[in-house]
């Protein structure tokens, strides 16, 4: 597990550098969610809209939608392949991702089509906490650690 | 920086959502950062990307009164508009603004303000995203990645139905309803109310390029829609309008509306042994302004209810807070609920603040 400050991050998982997405292999099946990073820059997560099962989707490309602290984004795959299964808890309570994003928070599962290729640019084992320290100290430069209370309309 | 000025006046009322969407979605590297001034010919309501149009709307109102609705992509509740705003549509590649949404606000909002302050109305900007006049808001404002693009949305407010904002809603009861439009004219203002009067759109538009041009210090140059993004705009009309989009599946309902920052029109429910208590409130930041119970319990005697919720004015939501107070109200009054206790009068309030609101 890499750790900085408040943020977790397990170091089984791999991460997309960008958009902090969070992928788990599971057999055929790669798990995806929001990381802990994701989750304090988006603030309370009030919608959540994902791709239905079935839907092809490219790596980068989105697979959803999410709706928080006034914004509205994409959630863009970190790996292409086919959506196998949707959390349909996580439609229901989006705040899911905001309190347990590695587990009962989890957004889909794809059936990979190009695995080894994708997750090559994806950051994982030893290299999480040196990346999870270098994004503490960006944030904290750019005051994202400092700002989150204020997001919180207090 | 060079930023384009779409100053487009009034539009087709779908256009003055579709045009932004246009620009965004065709966004290239070649684009420039552009802002658009638009206000519709016709009002409309326009509800939020993840909202459900039929869960949150009144359809069948809207109908009777020939008032469209749209879908946008970008977020919030729905909401009445009209050629009382002018909307100001900020559509930047996302490397020209600050990372951070905070950063992003206060730089666009701050336009705003000025614009309003050079009127003579004392505006602020409350963080995140909203304007201030005093405790009332005017306008407000949202953001949302499209394509390549951050889009930032707001209004400058000359002046708003509230009525016909109310009406439009679907809400489970009247008591929803009155409590929504009340909160609305407590809650928000406009340059009419402010100024007692609706400043010329010219005025406006002229102070506003003027804070535009100073707070980005780039120039405006005014431009038009190029031929890939009027492409883009017929394709977005067409869309906008096909009930495959307007019917879009969202979240579940949301069972309040947010006025304003800290503002929220709250129901809650709590199903008791003696029945089913039903709240429904205005409460800002944590503490109850207005408040009315309903449902099927038995209260006894009957008049004494309105004095409870009376009494529950000004009071935090908090467990211990109004556990007393009713238990305070009971004892008093010599009040009789069977099946009801003032814990489940408690439960039934602080269930509040899990009911969510955009």
């Amino acid at each position: 597990m890499a750790q900085a400050k408040e943020f977790h991050l397990p170091d089984d998982l791999y991460y997309d550098r960008k958009e902090h997405i969070w992928a788990r292999l599971e057999g055929e099946g790669v798990r995806t969610g929001l990381d802990a990073f994701g989750v304090c820059a988006a603030g309370t997560v009030a919608y959540v809209k994902l791709s239905p099962v079935g839907r092809q989707v490219q790596k980068g490309r989105a697979f959803g939608s999410m709706e928080a602290g006034k914004y509205v984004g994409p959630l863009k795959a970190p790996v292409s392949g086919t959506i196998a299964a949707v959390n349909r808890e996580v439609l229901a309570n989006p705040g899911l991702l905001n309190v347990d994003h590695y587990e009962r928070g989890w957004l889909v599962v794809f059936t990979p089509r190009n695995l080894a290729q994708d997750i090559a640019d994806l950051v994982h084992g030893p290299d999480v906490q040196p990346w999870l320290e270098a994004e503490v100290v960006e944030y904290e430069q750019k005051g994202m650690l400092k700002k989150k209370e204020e997001r919180q309309c207090k | 920086m060079q930023v384009r000025l779409l100053d487009l006046g009034t539009v087709p009322y779908l256009e003055s959502q579709t045009i932004y969407h246009a620009v965004a979605h065709a966004m290239d590297d070649a684009t420039p950062n552009t802002i658009a001034l638009v206000s519709p010919d016709r009002p409309y309501i326009c509800i939020g990307y993840h909202q459900e149009l039929d869960k949150e709307i009144d359809l069948e109102y809207c109908r009777s009164q020939r008032i469209p609705v749209l879908r946008r992509e970008v977020g919030g509740g729905a909401v009445y508009l009209d050629d009382g705003q002018l909307f100001v549509q900020f559509i930047f590649h996302r490397e020209n603004l600050p990372r951070q949404v905070e950063e992003m606000y206060k730089l666009l909002i701050g336009p705003l303000v000025e614009t309003y302050r050079t009127l003579g109305i004392e505006a602020r900007h409350r963080p995140l995203n909203d304007i201030l006049v005093g405790e009332r808001k005017i306008g407000g404002t949202g953001i949302a990645a499209i394509g390549q693009a951050t889009v930032v949305v707001g209004s400058l407010m000359f002046d708003f139905d509230s009525d016909t904002m109310a009406r439009a809603l679907k809400v489970s009861s009247e008591k929803m309803r009155d409590k929504i439009y009340q909160t609305l004219r407590d809650y928000m203002t406009t340059m009419k109310r402010e100024l007692g009067r609706r400043p010329s759109r010219e005025r406006v538009r002229s102070i506003l390029v003027g804070k535009l041009r100073e707070a980005l210090e780039a120039e405006l140059e005014p431009g038009r829609l190029t031929y890939k993004e009027r492409k883009t705009l017929e394709a977005l009309n067409g869309r906008f309008l096909s009930p495959r989009w307007l019917q879009l599946k969202g979240g579940p309902p949301r069972r309040g509306i947010l006025i304003r920052c800290g503002v929220r029109v709250v129901e809650a429910e709590h199903k008791a042994p003696g029945g089913l208590i039903r709240v429904t409130a205005r409460v800002r930041e944590d503490t109850i302004e207005d408040l009315t119970l309903s449902g099927d319990f038995t209260f006894h005697p009957e008049h004494l209810l309105e004095g409870l919720e009376l009494s529950l004015r000004g009071r935090r939501v908090d467990a211990d807070e109004l556990t007393d107070a009713i238990d305070a109200f009971y004892r008093a009054r010599g009040v009789q609920s069977p099946g009801v206790s003032p814990r489940d009068l408690s439960a039934a309030v602080l269930r509040l603040r899990d009911a969510p609101a955009p």
